[in-house]
């Protein structure tokens, strides 16, 4: 159950205007206003612990506005690959929030809370493959590199965007807000992969400006008031290769089915993980 | 001639009371000695008998910076060895010592042993790789390296094991098989134990914690 702080620090959330302030960060977020784009990375870096040795720039200056430098791209050997002995690599930088087996349809958010995939991913046909398989949850901190890759091969078959709140997806809030990420704003994408389908879930946050795709561009990154659900032939995307980017911090959920193995026993809750390291071994 | 059994059930009774109640304080003593006994021991430590003393070696810190024996003494130390490209045992281990770092915080232990990560794949761990590797897990974090001469030079006497596999003819990369435990080497620069996989962090700070206290 949530702690009393927890839940202390979590209930303004409930009347934030989310989706004001989310506005309001995309528009200061895109400023290309020179000085203050400048003062606003160098500001946000030093709070947060941003490593710019490991990016691909690594001065302020080498970034059009902050929204750029959040979602930077990171040098081409800093995440190498795992070896294709283990099947599925991890798709982002960030910390293990959960990781297990579902039961039946349900998900683990954190103790005491569980949500269900259907909801989770919008469509009870897709989620009916995940049944008793297994799921990762990985949160990505604001200091942490925002873009997120394939985690095994695979061809995009379908693809949900799905509007709601945006809360905090903190690990206060997680212990706090229940079904928060049936909640907040997403996106599910389901990859046909030669083992089965497996769907990477990424879910927006307070302050989102929004969730990019590779095959969706810039614009597509909001839902519309309606969940839009499109059934897609491809592109087919190599692992480890960038299948999206968030406009600020959140969450990654991925889903593969029961046939799938298990993941490494060395991970656990609180971990921090590395795109690209083995998240199983076989 | 009801007075002598009522007496016999009252003193029946007492009798119970006091034989359980010692037997329960009895029980009690010989529980807690237990408990005692299993806090005196090592949670997840494995320690030598007699600490074993090092030979001076001579590696070089991912900041180009001289790593000798004697840059282990005057703290704890853990020693870890892995390559950056590494896709399970390294990054398992370093975020599960960088775990262990953050509770030690927590039980305000401020002085942190000094966590060294030694590359055996110096061919591809060079320059600022491995040095932004190690301290993506923690900023304090040590990185060394050199060449595989010197890398033995200390691998060997402490017992690690290390061979490249053959690379992969499409794509070049090679795996490099390495032991997985993480050394303890003592402030007078002694092999004093190892942690063995799988590494829980509870275990292994509550094990720091008593070592830092010695």
């Amino acid at each position: 159950m949530a702690t009393l702080a927890a839940r202390l620090l979590t209930w303004p959330q409930y009347v934030l205007p989310q989706k004001l302030l989310t506005r309001c960060a995309w528009k200061l977020s895109t400023s290309r206003i020179g000085w203050f784009k400048n003062l606003f990375i160098t500001i946000f870096a030093q709070l947060f612990g941003v490593r710019l040795d490991e990016a691909e720039h690594a001065r302020p200056e080498d970034y059009a506005c902050f929204n750029d430098f959040f979602t930077r791209a990171l040098r081409p050997e800093a995440r190498p690959l795992a070896d294709i002995g283990h099947r599925l690599v991890c798709p982002c930088d960030g910390t293990i929030s959960q990781l297990g087996r579902l039961e039946g349809d349900r998900l683990i958010q954190a103790k005491g809370f569980d949500y269900s995939a259907p909801t989770l991913i919008g469509s009870n046909e897709w989620a009916s493959h995940f049944k008793d398989g297994h799921f990762v949850t990985i949160y990505l901190a604001p200091s942490d590199y925002h873009r997120v890759h394939m985690p095994i091969d695979g061809r995009l078959v379908a693809e949900h965007r799905i509007p709601g709140r945006l809360f905090s997806v903190s690990t206060a809030t997680t212990q706090a807000v229940p079904g928060l990420f049936t909640r907040n704003e997403r996106m599910a994408a389901i990859f046909d992969t030669g083992h089965g389908p497996v769907a990477v879930v990424m879910v927006a946050a307070l302050l989102v400006a929004g969730i990019e795709t590779v095959w969706g561009g810039p614009d597509d990154r909001r839902p519309g008031t309606e969940p839009r659900l499109s059934t897609h032939d491809g592109p087919s995307l190599r692992r480890g290769e960038e299948l999206g980017r968030f406009h600020w911090g959140s969450t990654v959920v991925v889903l593969t089915p029961p046939s799938f193995p298990p993941w490494r026993e060395s991970l656990a809750g609180g971990r921090r993980v590395r795109l690209g390291q083995g998240l199983t071994d076989a | 001639m009801s007075f002598a059994p009522k007496i016999g059930r009252q003193s029946g009774r007492i009798f119970l009371v006091v034989v359980t109640l010692i037997l329960a304080t009895a029980a009690g003593l010989i529980a807690a000695s237990q408990l005692m006994q299993r806090s005196g021991e090592w949670r997840a430590a494995q320690l030598f008998p007699t600490p074993r003393p090092i030979a001076d070696f001579r590696l070089e810190t991912a900041s180009g910076e001289e790593f000798r024996l004697a840059d282990l003494q005057g703290q704890w130390n853990l020693l870890f060895f892995g390559f950056t490209n590494c896709p399970d045992i390294c990054p398992d281990t370093l975020a599960m010592l960088a775990e262990t770092m953050q509770r030690l915080d927590l039980m305000r232990r401020e002085e942190h042993p000094q966590v060294v990560f030694v590359s055996v794949d110096p061919e591809r761990d060079r320059g600022d790789l491995l040095g932004e590797y190690v301290s993506w897990f923690n900023d304090e974090f040590v990185a060394v390296s050199g060449d595989d001469r010197q890398i033995e030079a200390l691998t060997r006497q402490l017992g690690i094991v290390y061979f490249r596999e053959a690379p992969d003819e499409a794509t070049g990369f090679y795996n490099v098989d390495h032991s997985a435990s993480v050394l303890i080497i003592d402030p007078q620069g002694r092999l004093y134990g190892r942690f063995a996989h799988p590494l829980d962090p509870e275990l292994v700070t509550a094990d720091l914690f008593r070592l830092s206290s010695l």
